[in-house]
């Protein structure tokens, strides 16, 4: 794993190993945030930033970590960063926050950041382990905003909240209400996922 | 680095000492971090706090619409279209120059007035009986803020503070009347903590929208009739709960009944009745007298 480059650190979470496409992490997430681009993006930041800085610091201190409190150790710096982000965005984006309400505090008990810090992070250097959770947070991303795209495409006829395909009494588009419930969250990841595995042929499992 | 390097050979994380060392230290450096955030971005949340709560009063008036207003669009309105006023809940008087607190002028009065918190002010008051307490807060303040709105066109809107609890949290809102003190202009939650998708739903516009769509509180004789859950045939009265939320539905409704009855912003209410009647005597009292003069 050490051999790994940079650039493979951050490309590869996104298509080759993707943690919600291939390990299927984090669903529970995607499906809450993703009716509307801007919640998506946010929660992106949010997610980018907390695999990043609690893989970092995990791995920076990997060597002082006591193996029989490792998962509370890595737990307590990854709530610390989540209150962290919290606090941020009730500051500066308040309407954001009060919509993604406890989905932000959520990102603690988020598969992918956990997941991240115990595989990765306790095993290698801080630079790659910082990479590591720059790539798979944005994998994460990636997914998100191709859920959120659709989702609020057709379940609102608007991108960002600005008219694309106008609905209303003088537009054309009749809105897809099954886009803005969770399932179209599902089938749009299944999708994803298919569509993935068609050019990714070794990601398919064995039956 | 090379310090720690060194010390390293000595320094046994495994063992029972290392392990509390190292816990601690790191919830120290935790604890620091969390804290001094949250107490360098207080002021900055504070006024989004503040904001989003006057925000919320314009909503309820069913007049604005949320991608319209902005920190300052707010602040504009609420200096030459909302009058704050604080009332006794008990009498119906309003006591808002007891709160003046030596101010002479205009703008300083409307501080004064707003920088009453009646939530902090409950908390010092006696436990409500729990017959009487239908809506959950456990303690009332004897005095509240009441909001007139004066539209644009001249139409007067009154906008209520209520809370009561739901199923886990206390929402807090704004519900408010029309000129007639019968039909309900809208209604607002800006803090609660119900499930997201269920009793969350309480934000839903969609939902928010029944309560503009020529909803009455109560009829003619001042009973309240507006209801969430309950049985309620006449269109006027009804309002369709959240599905899967019946405990916050109800919630709504009966803290609807707590605030608008007795309890509540009744005697207000029937005070600012009992005036219109009587102006209203006068006028056509007046009317009929001039017209043989006329």
């Amino acid at each position: 794993m050490a051999k790994n480059s940079a650039g493979e650190l951050i490309v590869g979470p996104i298509f080759k190993n993707n943690p919600i496409a291939l390990q299927i992490l984090g669903i529970c997430s995607a499906l809450a945030v993703t009716t509307r681009m801007d919640k998506a993006v946010t929660m992106c930041i949010a997610v980018i930033f907390v695999t990043a800085m609690a893989n970092a610091s995990v791995a920076l201190i990997r060597e002082y970590i006591p193996s029989k409190i490792r998962i509370i150790v890595q737990m307590t710096i990854i709530a610390s960063l989540v209150i962290l982000v919290d606090q941020f965005l009730k500051a500066f984006s308040y309407n954001l926050s009060k919509e993604l309400s406890v989905f932000v505090g959520l990102i603690i008990t988020n598969c992918i950041v956990m997941g991240r810090a115990e595989g990765f992070a306790m095993h290698n250097t801080t630079w790659d382990s910082f990479l590591d959770g720059l790539g798979n947070g944005i994998g994460y991303s990636v997914i998100l905003i191709v859920v959120a795209f659709f989702r609020e495409l057709f379940g609102s006829g608007t991108l960002f909240g600005a008219t694309i395909l106008p609905t209303g009494p003088d537009g054309w588009y009749t809105p897809n209400g099954m886009m803005v419930l969770s399932p179209s969250a599902f089938f749009i990841i299944g999708i994803f996922i298919w569509v993935l595995r068609t050019f990714h042929r070794e990601q398919i499992e064995e039956a | 680095m090379d310090n720690n390097e060194t010390n390293k050979m000595a320094f046994d994380k495994d063992s029972p000492v290392g392990t509390f060392i190292v816990a601690g230290a790191v919830c120290l450096v935790c604890a620091l971090l969390v804290s001094a955030t949250a107490v360098f971005l207080k002021p900055r949340q504070d006024a989004n706090v503040l904001n989003d709560r006057k925000m919320n009063i314009l909503l309820a008036t069913g007049d604005f619409k949320k991608e319209d207003l902005n920190t300052t669009s707010i602040n504009e309105i609420f200096k030459s279209q909302i009058e704050d006023r604080i009332i006794d809940l008990a009498t119906g008087d309003d006591v808002s120059e007891e709160y003046w607190d030596g101010a002479e002028s205009k703008s300083e009065r409307r501080e004064k007035i707003a920088a009453y918190d009646q939530f902090k002010a409950s908390l010092t008051e006696k436990k409500l009986p729990k017959k009487v307490d239908i809506a959950g807060i456990k303690k009332k303040e004897k005095h509240s803020h009441v909001y007139l709105y004066t539209s644009r066109s001249g139409e007067k809107k009154y906008i209520f503070p209520i809370r009561g609890y739901g199923l886990w949290s206390t929402l807090k809102g704004f519900i408010a009347l029309k000129e007639d003190l019968r039909s309900i202009a809208g209604l607002t939650y800006y803090e609660h903590k119900e499930t997201p998708g269920l009793g969350g739903e309480v934000d839903n516009p969609n939902w928010k929208a029944q309560w503009t769509e020529g909803k009455c509180l109560c009829d003619e004789n001042g009973n309240i009739r507006i209801s969430v859950v309950t049985k309620q045939a006449d269109p006027q009265y009804k309002v369709d709960a959240l599905s899967g939320a019946t405990i916050t539905s109800r919630g709504v409704e009966n803290m609807i009944a707590f605030w608008m009855g007795q309890e509540g912003f009744g005697p207000y209410i029937e005070k600012l009745r009992a005036a219109k009647a009587k102006e209203a005597n006068k006028k056509s009292a007046s009317e009929s007298g001039e017209q043989p003069n006329g």
